[in-house]
């Protein structure tokens, strides 16, 4: 027998009983996500012991040897990865909807596992069935005594105001808010992550962490649109030296320097608006 | 002389740069890490060396752990196949007593050895992995190989653990240090995955197996492989049957079983691995050598079997010493038409350093072998480096010397007394 009958009636056979088993999908028990302005006045609904049991034994496959058993961050092969792994017994999560500061809410943590952060060791676990991510975002809850803790509550997600569409007028705005804030300083007067402070950063947790490069797409490692853009200036990231502009500049240049930051990295489709100039203007 | 080294040079230079200029400016790394958009240290200490996610990773299918992937091929974004090339140079020199020259060294370019692989989901539970080097001949058309090309129905229980999966095809087993950096011995595997119980025979090795049985290599088969984690931290195994390694299945002719079991621990968030395993089954030999006046050679039935322990540990403060071992015997009930049996064990100890995580490390191993009905010993020393140069480029040196010696007895006719080595610097690309 060859390799080649071998395989093809491996696949053909393989392939059969692949598609026989049905997937589908029963009620995955995750509640609708809390809309943007909204806001959380108590801990989420605790979850039930057997879906933090799920969470546990799905938490023991997937995120052990990063996050490590005891979510501290010190999995087995944190020590040889050059971005740390989060601790969750800190409570302090970068990637929110809510206030600079604030706990995430349960989409905010479902939506990290979901997506994974992109060019860094955390993948996205996409393909992991829906009701154990869940279920994982329930268990990493029990780290840190901060979502059992009232005083943390109520939680404000952050109101995205009235969107306002990339234009050369918004765009050029939102240079002119970038050099305002002083943006540079960290992403460099181009965005592309070299600006004078940017080898002097480093997180909550003493890690040395460097600014992203904002004309590449690779380097954003949360955001994949521009209303993402948009929610990190409302939030900052908490644990980094990145902070919340919702105080400091309104919504509407919010969005403006949203604008501008996304075209960086995506200047292709602006050249024909005739905003590609703005881009590089110094 | 001068003119052919600096032709070498003219060579690497010029073939390094179209690689490097070739190299995108993200980090599109090999297959995998292209197809979950991560880094290829998600799943390797340092390539190809895993870590326990990679494990993990390798343990489930080669899909992430936890996960069930539904898309089919058509449908995954990313391209699908990985490329590694390694353009070296080499030092190579043998001394034995063996024939009218007793000292034969060489110096040479080993131009870009080139392996292809990929891997993809084919739908709901099922995918695949291919492993193609291609093999360059002097004077000859390049060909490529198939060297591992299996099915994979990934998480039969259904249960989103991955603890059960099968695998049908052409794949290697579950063996622990067996994708040691490809470097400048051709066979860098540890003496004891490279022993050929037919090799120094009394007829000089000119028995031959009709299919052949090595648990290092690519068998053909089927097994059932997984991790359980509710055990400990992990324990993964793997069970199968194997055709033998060659293309040509007859089971009539050759087959095996393996078994291998490895139980993972935390000893302060550091790895400590042991595990076992067994490869043992049958084969039909014959010697060509006894062919005369058109009678057909003369056939019997090898019985072989090998059993190993292995051991890993981490240090549990830096996590950046990986020190490893690993202990066989082997047994062989019928090497000759004589029907002698010959008997084997040894070991290896070894280390990896990551001098600096991503970067830099080095790393070394040491090798013993011993058959008891010869008296045959062989031992090996290796050391090593790789430095993560550019995002797709790793530098490479690696240094070996092997040494055997037989002594004259009544199952070998001429004694033997060699000594190996070799040594190359190179650079290895990852796209």
């Amino acid at each position: 027998m060859t390799i080649q009958t071998l395989t093809i009636a491996a696949a053909i056979g393989l392939s059969g009983l692949a598609f026989s088993i049905q997937n589908g999908t029963p009620d995955n028990g995750i509640p609708p996500a809390p809309q943007p302005g909204s806001e959380i006045f108590a801990p989420e609904t605790p979850a039930p012991p057997q879906v933090l049991a799920r969470g546990k034994e799905m938490y023991h496959i997937s995120c052990v040897p990063c996050h490590g058993a005891d979510g501290k961050g010190d999995g087995p092969i944190a020590a040889n990865l050059p971005i740390k792994p989060r601790d969750f017994t800190r409570g302090i999560y970068m990637n929110r909807s809510t206030a600079s500061g604030e706990l995430p809410t349960d989409y905010d943590i479902l939506r990290t596992i979901t997506r994974g952060l992109h060019d860094t060791p955390m993948p996205s676990f996409q393909q992991m069935r829906p009701e154990d991510r869940w279920a994982i975002v329930q268990y990493v809850k029990t780290f840190s005594p901060r979502f059992t803790d009232s005083t943390e509550y109520p939680l404000d997600v952050i109101n995205v105001g009235n969107e306002i569409l990339p234009s050369p007028q918004s765009i050029a705005r939102g240079r002119q808010v970038f050099l305002q804030m002083q943006c540079m300083n960290c992403h460099g007067i181009d965005g592309e992550g070299n600006g004078p402070a940017s080898k002097t950063l480093s997180d909550d947790f003493g890690n040395q962490i460097l600014p992203t490069n904002l004309t590449n797409a690779s380097d954003y490692k949360f955001a994949r649109n521009v209303l993402d853009v948009f929610r990190i200036f409302s939030t900052g990231l908490n644990g980094t030296p990145m902070p919340s502009y919702a105080q400091s500049v309104n919504d509407t240049d919010r969005w403006n320097l949203a604008n501008y930051v996304w075209a960086l990295q995506d200047d292709d489709q602006y050249i024909d608006s005739g905003a590609d100039s703005i881009l590089t203007e110094k | 002389m001068k003119t052919r080294f600096s032709a070498l040079i003219l060579c690497i230079a010029a073939t390094s740069s179209m690689m490097l200029a070739a190299i995108p400016e993200a980090n599109a790394v090999p297959v995998f890490a292209r197809k979950y958009h991560t880094t290829c240290f998600t799943c390797h200490t340092t390539p190809p060396l895993l870590n326990d996610f990679g494990l993990r990773f390798q343990a489930n299918g080669y899909e992430l752990p936890g996960t069930i992937e539904k898309y089919a091929q058509a449908d995954q974004p990313s391209f699908l196949m990985g490329v590694v090339a390694q353009p070296m140079f080499l030092y190579y020199q043998s001394k034995d007593n063996l024939g009218a020259t007793p000292t034969v060294s060489s110096t040479s370019f080993s131009g870009v050895e080139v392996g292809l692989f990929t891997s993809a989901s084919l739908g709901n539970h099922l995918s695949f992995y291919m492993g193609l080097p291609i093999d360059y001949f002097s004077g000859a058309q390049a060909q490529i190989n198939v060297e591992t090309a299996n099915l994979i129905y990934t998480d039969a229980l259904n249960d989103g653990t991955g603890s059960l999966n099968f695998r049908l095809g052409e794949f290697r087993f579950s063996i622990p240090y067996q994708h040691q950096v490809i470097l400048a011995n051709p066979d860098e595997d540890p003496l004891l995955y490279t022993y050929d119980a037919f090799t120094n025979t009394q007829n000089g090795g000119a028995v031959t197996p009709a299919n052949r049985l090595s648990f290092s290599d690519p068998n053909f088969g089927i097994s059932a492989f997984g991790m359980i984690p509710g055990i400990a931290e992990g324990l993964r195994y793997d069970i199968g049957y194997s055709g033998g390694t060659n293309s040509d299945i007859d089971l009539k002719q050759a087959h095996a079983i393996f078994g291998a079991l490895n139980q993972t621990f935390y000893v302060n968030n550091a790895p400590l691995r042991i595990g076992a395993f067994y490869y043992g089954g049958s084969q039909l030999t014959s010697n060509f050598a006894d062919t005369m006046g058109g009678v057909s050679p003369p056939q019997w039935t090898n019985n072989s079997s090998r059993v190993g322990l292995n051991l890993e540990i981490y240090d549990p403060w830096t996590k950046r010493l990986d020190f490893y071992g690993q202990y066989l015997t082997g047994k062989d009930d019928n090497v000759d038409t004589a029907g002698t049996a010959y008997n084997m064990t040894g070991s290896f100890v070894g280390v990896n350093v990551i001098i600096a995580p991503e970067k830099f490390y080095v790393y070394g191993r040491y090798d013993i072998r011993k058959v008891t009905e010869t008296s045959d010993n062989a031992n090996q020393i290796d050391v090593g480096f790789q430095y993560h140069l550019l995002p797709n480029a790793f530098v490479t040196g690696d240094y070996t010397v092997e040494h055997e010696t037989t002594p004259q007895s009544a199952l070998i006719s001429a004694a033997i007394d060699q000594t190996t080595t070799w040594a190359g610097i190179g650079v290895r690309f990852g796209f």
